[in-house]
């Protein structure tokens, strides 16, 4: 039988595997994109790819979203598509335009691409709290 | 005769008085750009004030659609790259190219072709309708200095 004084490293170690598996997340790179064409929705592309390597950047604005259990991050921000767009826009967010006007034919064509940032995900077991790394 | 004579006259001149004076009330300043306490101020920003644009943004939903929900919410993304686009037409402006072909003194074809290329941060998404297909986004952006010099 072992002493207490010998089973602290092993309770110590134990509750850091813990505390990893359950509070550090992963670094996710995002980035989204949408053109529309004569004020109708042409194309939308969201894009989700884990970091190959640690994001560098001090952790900024943060979003909780509900999550299914076992669900993918893509599969989470598809379903909460509206509270990630408001979110992500106010970081920032580039526009292109073009209107051709030409004889009685009016072409309007505009592409809204959210730039791909990374962002510290972590994922509970009904939550994901996303963090903008820059 | 003579009295007749100087009473129409006389109901003319009041008549034309009111008239310019009812003009004069009519005229009314439009205001395109307000300020955070709903006065009407100058489109420039100064140091010590904010600029808040308004704009509304209008997205159709496509023709098809898998349900309600899913116009609705196509919708209010076209109306939000509408709206992006007027505020980045007011804050940045427009690129504006035209080009007309003339033939024996003939203008064979006009077309006129614009662009806008700008990043927007910080817009607020105020107020959205949806009606009969169309939706309608309330977009705001306030400039100061202090966001500008971020």
């Amino acid at each position: 039988m072992r002493s207490r004084t010998r089973n602290r490293p092993l309770l110590l170690t134990a509750f850091q595997i813990i505390s990893a598996c359950t509070l550090m997340g992963d670094d996710f790179l995002i980035g989204y994109r949408i053109t529309t064409q004569n004020s109708i929705i042409h194309t939308e592309n969201l894009s989700v790819s884990k970091s190959m390597t640690p994001c560098v950047g001090a952790k900024k604005n943060t979003l909780t979203l509900p999550r299914g259990s076992d669900e993918l991050l893509e599969t989470t921000l598809r379903h909460n598509e509206e509270e990630f767009f408001s979110f992500a826009t106010q970081l920032s967010l580039h526009l292109q335009s073009h209107q051709a006007i030409g004889g009685q034919a009016q072409n309007t064509t505009e592409t809204l691409t959210l730039p791909t940032h990374c962002y510290a995900v972590e994922f509970n077991d009904d939550t994901a709290t996303i963090t903008l790394l820059q | 005769m003579k009295y007749s004579a100087a009473l129409a006259f006389l109901l003319s001149i009041s008549a034309l008085q009111t008239g310019l004076y009812a003009a004069n009330d009519e005229v009314k300043v439009r205001c395109v750009y307000s300020g955070t306490d709903g006065n009407c101020v100058e489109p420039s920003l100064a140091s010590s004030q904010q600029l808040v644009i308004t704009v509304y943004g209008q997205g159709v939903a496509p023709s098809v659609t898998a349900s309600p929900a899913q116009a609705y919410a196509l919708a209010k993304r076209a109306a939000l790259a509408d709206g992006y686009r007027q505020i980045a037409e007011r804050i940045k402006g427009v690129h504006v190219e035209g080009q007309d072909s003339v033939k024996n003194m003939m203008l064979q074809r006009s077309s006129v072709r614009t662009s806008v290329d700008a990043m927007v941060r910080g817009a607020n998404v105020m107020d959205t309708t949806f009606k009969d297909g169309l939706c309608e986004v309330e977009l705001e952006i306030v400039l100061s200095y202090s966001q500008l010099s971020k």
